[in-house]
């Protein structure tokens, strides 16, 4: 074939993008935003218990891996584990030792098995006692969080055919404790697997996390079969230290952002709105313990950020720090001490930018490229070094290898001097840079070789 | 309340004419152009949120390259901005701010998203991208499509951005933290990159 150019391929990129805007159901998505609006309409300011419910609830929904079986893993009847993108191996975090933790397992499979028997099922459903032949194996569907030992799976011979129970899953009353996502939907698919994933928020959220139930359903020559599978994980025990005990004198958050492609910088905001810091110190307090044992699953993406609140008491300092990922966890630490365990951030996040709009930044950042110019070698150059910021306080940022750097600094005006590696400091006249309070600046120091 | 909204109002619905990419381009600029605030009346958000949605499924579905993940991403990204919900709303582009969030959002991996189902492979899943027939022949759009789902996030977002939003290399870089230069590499490899793909592609279905 002929190489195509740029504007044929920048042609084919844009007709395959639009092509493909067919796969977004408009219908779908004012669903979905009117889901979230009802979502918002909930009071803001829940007591604890149902607080914690719906904190467990947005973790239910939370994000879901794909889990393979082992091969000849069976797939049928009381034999749980039904694809789970928590590790097959059994429990091996040292919490498992823990008593607590250990009922905590208890109680989560317990509750697996209540909510399979909340299972809508439309009249006539017959149960099974494994999988009918011909129901699919192989890559299996799961929900977050999820722990494949706690998974309870059943199938059922269903009356009639699959239109029939889609439309009986669409218009069923769902038993009590059982809710539907806002915006999901019975989803039917050719010839393939359908699927609908139910909540119910965790009775114990202590204890175990809310539970998902997968029902997933199918036409064979033999008839129509509907498989429910429930998937839940237990938590681990929060320690008392964690808990912020007495009266908060300061509350603040640092957020570093990685820009992609880009070296990290960070900004510090004092949260000097009482209310806003105590929602945020109660979103805190209100914190599970994370689950146990900790997910592992593929990670498509790094790091990008990380927050990291820090609240002043009369009896001590609490960090709760919180980075991007895959499995996101609070790491806690007390007096510059690192506590046992995380905790689960759940929809901190909510409260955080909540708390960071009412706040004040106390920061400001600096940011650019140190070039390298002159010499023998042609052209602009980098170089790497440390940049010395010297002002109303002195900081020192590394210089990376493409020259970019990053600082956060208090207010003022800066002398900026370059250190170079392996270059004569004095090819490198000081810059001055103002920094204000919530602003990103730019500084261009550069190192002319003579 | 009187609020136009180009890309939801006039858009015709999907086809593979010129006239309806016309139209899908003029409605993604005026998501971050200035033509967003049409009326000086009071909005809600959920005024923004439902002419919104659309248009924001859409971008997430080819962000994501699947729609159920899509729908997880609109759904991640509205759930982080209802708390703002009244700011945005008082805002000149709400829109284009919902937009960055999204782009936040799936860039971070998901640490604030809800629910997210991942379909792949066969069985029991659902799969949204076309699979191409056996005995059909091959459109380039479904290896092109195929092909994006094989790039990082960035690289794939900077190419929906750049080729379906038609946006200027300037604010996809404002959008995504990074410079324009890391753009224009990001869309120059990945041009290259597809080139070298459609090639071996087209070499191996002729190689009898």
């Amino acid at each position: 074939m002929n190489r195509p150019d740029n504007d044929a391929l920048a042609t084919l990129l844009r007709d395959t993008l639009v092509a493909h805007e067919r796969l977004a159901d408009p219908d779908r998505a004012t669903a979905i935003a009117v889901g979230v609006l009802a979502e918002r309409r909930r009071p803001s300011r829940l007591p604890l218990v149902a607080a914690a419910a719906a904190v467990v609830l947005a973790v239910v929904g939370t994000s879901v891996a794909l889990g393979r079986l082992d091969d000849g893993a069976p797939a049928a009847g009381p034999t749980p584990p039904t694809g789970s993108s928590a590790p097959r191996t059994p429990l091996a975090s040292s919490g498992a030792d823990d008593p607590g933790v250990a009922s905590h397992r208890a109680a989560a499979a317990a509750e697996s098995e209540r909510v399979l028997d909340l299972t809508p099922l439309p009249d006539g459903a017959e149960m099974l006692p494994g999988p009918p032949p011909g129901w699919p194996e192989g890559v299996r569907v799961s929900l977050d969080p999820s722990d494949g030992d706690l998974s309870r799976t059943r199938w059922w011979s269903i009356p009639g055919d699959v239109a029939a129970l889609e439309a009986f899953l669409t218009s069923v009353v769902l038993p009590a404790g059982l809710v539907r996502e806002p915006g999901e939907r019975v989803s039917s698919s050719s010839g393939d697997v359908s699927r609908l994933a139910l909540d119910r928020p965790s009775s114990d959220p202590e204890a175990f996390t809310g539970t998902g139930l997968l029902l997933q359903w199918k036409t064979l020559p033999t008839g129509t079969f509907l498989q429910a599978t429930t998937f839940l994980a237990a938590r681990g025990v929060r320690s008392a230290d964690s808990r912020v005990d007495s009266t908060v004198t300061s509350v603040t958050v640092r957020r570093t952002h990685t820009p992609f492609g880009g070296v990290p910088f960070a900004r510090t905001y004092e949260i000097d709105d009482a209310a806003a810091a105590d929602r945020l110190v109660a979103a805190i307090d209100g914190l599970e313990a994370s689950i146990e044992p900790a997910p592992v699953g593929l990670c498509p993406f790094g790091p990008t950020g990380e927050d990291a609140v820090t609240i002043t008491t009369t009896s001590g300092t609490w960090r709760f720090a919180v980075a991007d990922g895959c499995y996101p966890q609070v790491e806690v630490s007390r007096d510059g001490v690192d506590l046992p365990g995380t905790l689960d951030p759940a929809d901190l996040t909510l409260a955080l930018e909540e708390a960071v709009a009412a706040g004040t930044p106390i920061t400001g950042s600096v940011h650019g490229t140190v070039v390298v110019a002159g010499g023998p070698a042609p052209g602009v150059r980098h170089s790497t070094g440390t940049l010395v910021f010297t002002g109303p306080v002195t900081r020192r940022a590394a210089v990376a290898d493409d020259g970019t750097f990053a600082a956060e600094l208090p207010p003022g005006r800066y002398e900026v001097t370059v250190v170079p590696d392996g270059l004569d400091p004095s090819f490198c006249p000081t810059t001055n840079v103002v920094v204000s309070a919530g602003e990103r600046v730019t500084a261009s120091p550069s190192c002319s070789i003579r | 309340m009187t609020i136009l909204h180009p890309w939801d109002g006039a858009v015709p619905a999907f086809s593979t004419s010129g006239r309806r990419r016309t139209a899908t381009r003029t409605a993604s600029r005026a998501f971050y152009g200035g033509v967003e605030q049409l009326s000086t009346e009071p909005r809600t958000f959920a005024d923004v949120v439902t002419a919104h949605a659309p248009a924001l499924l859409r971008l997430a579905v080819l962000l994501t390259g699947a729609t159920t993940e899509g729908e997880d991403l609109l759904q991640g990204t509205l759930l982080r901005a209802v708390r703002h919900g009244e700011r945005i709303a008082g805002m000149a582009a709400p829109a284009a701010y919902l937009r960055r969030t999204m782009l936040s959002e799936h860039l971070s991996g998901g640490r604030r998203s809800s629910r997210r189902v991942r379909t792949a492979g066969h069985g029991l899943d659902r799969v949204d991208v076309p699979q191409p027939s056996p005995d059909a022949g091959l459109d380039d759009r479904d290896e092109v499509w195929r092909w994006l789902a094989t790039l990082r996030p960035q690289q794939r977002a900077v190419l929906v951005l750049r080729f379906y939003e038609d946006l200027p290399d300037a604010e996809i870089a404002e959008v995504l933290s990074c410079t324009p230069a890391t753009v224009r590499s990001h869309a120059f490899r990945g041009l290259a990159a597809l080139r070298a793909h459609l090639t071996d592609t087209h070499d191996e279905r002729s190689t009898p």
